[in-house]
């Protein structure tokens, strides 16, 4: 926690304590249902009691935010784990096994790198049809190269320590030293990753919901900012406020996970002069 | 010049190869998806009667094996034959082709706008380095990094078009108006402004710090000491050997981000109602047109490659020290 000791450290982890809050506690801070009508449509900000106003239904905009913040929070950790599970597989077995296994997922990775993220997630959705689910695995299909050519370089370095050669000549199995022994020492640059991924996430899952390729159950930032477009005019209010809640949560993420980052490389110069 | 070949020819190779698996796997998608697969081409928005369904079977081959399916398919993609969208009745490849150089602009302009401002930027930082200028250049890149294009956008609009009523909202030219040669490509021009600008932010706020590093570490080198010992004017060593040497590492970028300035551009278009692959794309996801959407994942994607090919060749071209590395 040593990062913390920065400001932007401080100031990033602060603001994903306000995010989890609003995700976790969005039932009691707004307790009406954001799809319900509640008043006039199109009240301007702070009208009647409505801080963020109406959208031209009459829907709360706050309590749209505030739901939001909850589909956002679980899209985003949610798929940070499934491009997790198949980067850091991905990148172990390449980085350990080497030869032919290697040469086949280092293509496989690099024919990923090269389809236009969004185009291929839109072509996957409009056959799979979108939900929750569908769209974590979507997000997790175009996010997990990088990790896995991060946990493929973290491995090569790792697998002729002494450490491993000890592992392996007590008969340990590959599965075993991967997951016990060389997974911990990559963990924390793939931590760091990771959760930067989490950022990346939330705005892919925005921008999907935006396209009209959102869980249409779910009262998403994305699917907000779409349905405010065409009221720019009257209610600048319903497309503004979910965008600043994105842009302020990934913003936040991005901090925290620079600073731990910082810290890490300090660390490891440090140890590296000693 | 035979580097410049092989390079070319190398990259040449790995484009077919990527095709190839690429069409195998649009291949393969539209038999995963449950049901009649006429159905799915037709769209699955209704509306589809007996005879297109007939014509989608024909086109296909539908009554034949998988595998001789597959190869066919395989051979069309071959010849630039994407297929045909049975909504507009028309042949994918036109109606990709024909909105190819809309995507082209605005995604080049984008990038020209982003090198410039971030050269800009990255040069003011060197400058204050520390001091208020740097900070707040710091805290815009960062902000710029944080949001959305898509909302950038239309924020843009409300600021520029509704409330200050200087640049058009959408389009690529004013309806109704004739205009002379040069009042069109004016014209044009204003339309341009905002889609490019709010592309660009993204990669402003990563070409600012990328310049800003680079420039601090040019600065430390011995040729700019040897230019200041010998009397060269500041402006002259700034633009003559430190931009020089900073700029070659962020150009390289252009292969990199080559597949996020085309995503970008889907989200971008659609906002902006700018006539490229981005704004089809949108109308296909609306119509579930799946010919056009798997047409526009092959085409978007090879442009890719183009791009990564172009940046490797001017690289050679700039620096003859890099090697054969595609």
């Amino acid at each position: 926690m040593r990062f913390l000791r920065k400001p932007s450290g401080l100031i990033g982890l602060i603001g994903i304590a306000c995010l989890l809050l609003l995700a976790l506690f969005a039932n009691i801070l707004a307790p009406a249902d954001p799809w319900a009508i509640g008043a006039r449509p199109l009240l301007a900000p702070l009208e009647k009691g409505y801080i963020f106003g109406t959208d031209s239904l009459g829907r709360d905009v706050a309590a749209g935010v505030i739901h939001g913040a909850r589909v956002s929070v679980f899209i985003g950790v949610a798929s940070a784990l499934a491009t997790g599970l198949i980067g850091v597989t991905m990148g172990l077995v390449a980085g350990y096994a080497g030869g032919w296994l290697d040469a086949a997922l280092t293509r496989t990775t690099e024919f990923f790198q090269v389809i236009p993220a969004i185009v291929l997630a839109v072509v996957v959705l409009s056959f799979a049809g979108p939900n929750m689910i569908t769209i974590i695995l979507v997000i997790a299909l175009i996010s997990w190269p990088p990790i896995a050519r991060l946990a493929r370089a973290e491995t090569m370095a790792l697998r002729h320590r002494e450490f491993v050669m000890a592992a392996r000549l007590q008969g340990e199995s590959r599965l075993s030293i991967l997951t016990g022994h060389i997974l911990p020492n990559a963990a924390p640059p793939l931590i760091a990753a990771l959760s930067l991924s989490i950022a990346t996430a939330i705005l892919t899952e925005s921008a999907l919901a935006f396209l009209g390729l959102g869980d249409p159950n779910t009262m998403s930032w994305g699917y907000m900012i779409g349905s405010g477009r065409t009221m720019m005019r009257q209610a600048w209010w319903i497309t503004a406020f979910p965008g600043v809640a994105l842009m302020l949560s990934v913003l936040c993420i991005n901090l925290a996970t620079g600073a731990y980052s910082d810290d890490l490389t300090q660390r490891l110069t440090q140890k590296g002069s000693q | 010049m035979k580097a410049t070949l092989s390079i070319a020819l190398r990259w040449l190779v790995k484009a077919i190869l990527f095709v190839f698996v690429l069409a195998s796997l649009n291949f393969l998608l539209i038999q995963l998806v449950p049901g009649d697969p006429a159905l799915v081409f037709a769209g699955s928005s209704g509306a589809a009667d007996q005879q297109m369904i007939n014509q989608i079977r024909a086109e296909f081959h539908l009554d034949r094996p998988v595998w001789a399916q597959y190869i066919d398919y395989i051979l069309r993609t071959a010849r630039f034959d994407l297929g045909t969208s049975f909504q507009h009745g028309r042949p994918v490849w036109d109606m990709i082709a024909e909105r190819l150089g809309a995507t082209l602009l605005l995604t080049g302009s984008a990038w020209g706008l982003s090198i410039a401002v971030g050269v800009a930027l990255g040069l003011v930082s060197m400058r204050y380095v520390g001091r208020w200028p740097d900070m707040l250049v710091s805290s815009l890149a960062l902000f710029l990094y944080a949001a959305p294009s898509f909302w950038l956008g239309l924020i843009f609009v409300l600021v520029f078009s509704i409330w200050l009523g200087w640049l058009p909202a959408f389009g690529v030219g004013t309806i109704g108006v004739e205009h002379s040669m040069l009042g069109a490509v004016l014209d044009k021009l204003r339309h341009l402004i905002l889609p490019a600008l709010t592309l660009a932010t993204f990669y402003i706020a990563i070409y600012a710090r990328l310049m800003r590093g680079g420039l601090l570490a040019v600065a430390q080198l011995d040729h700019i000491k040897t230019a200041r010992a010998k009397g060269v004017p500041q402006i002259r060593i700034v633009t003559h050997h430190m931009i020089r040497g900073a700029i070659l590492p962020v150009v390289t970028y252009l292969g990199f981000h080559a597949t996020t300035l085309i995503s970008g551009a889907v989200l971008v278009e659609t906002v902006f109602a700018w006539p490229g692959l981005g704004r089809l794309t949108f109308d296909a996801i609306l119509q579930r047109n799946y010919p056009l959407l798997m047409g526009i994942l092959l085409v978007t994607s090879v442009l890719v490659i183009l791009l990564n090919a172009l940046t490797d060749l001017l690289l050679r071209a700039v620096d003859p020290r890099t090697g054969v590395s595609a």
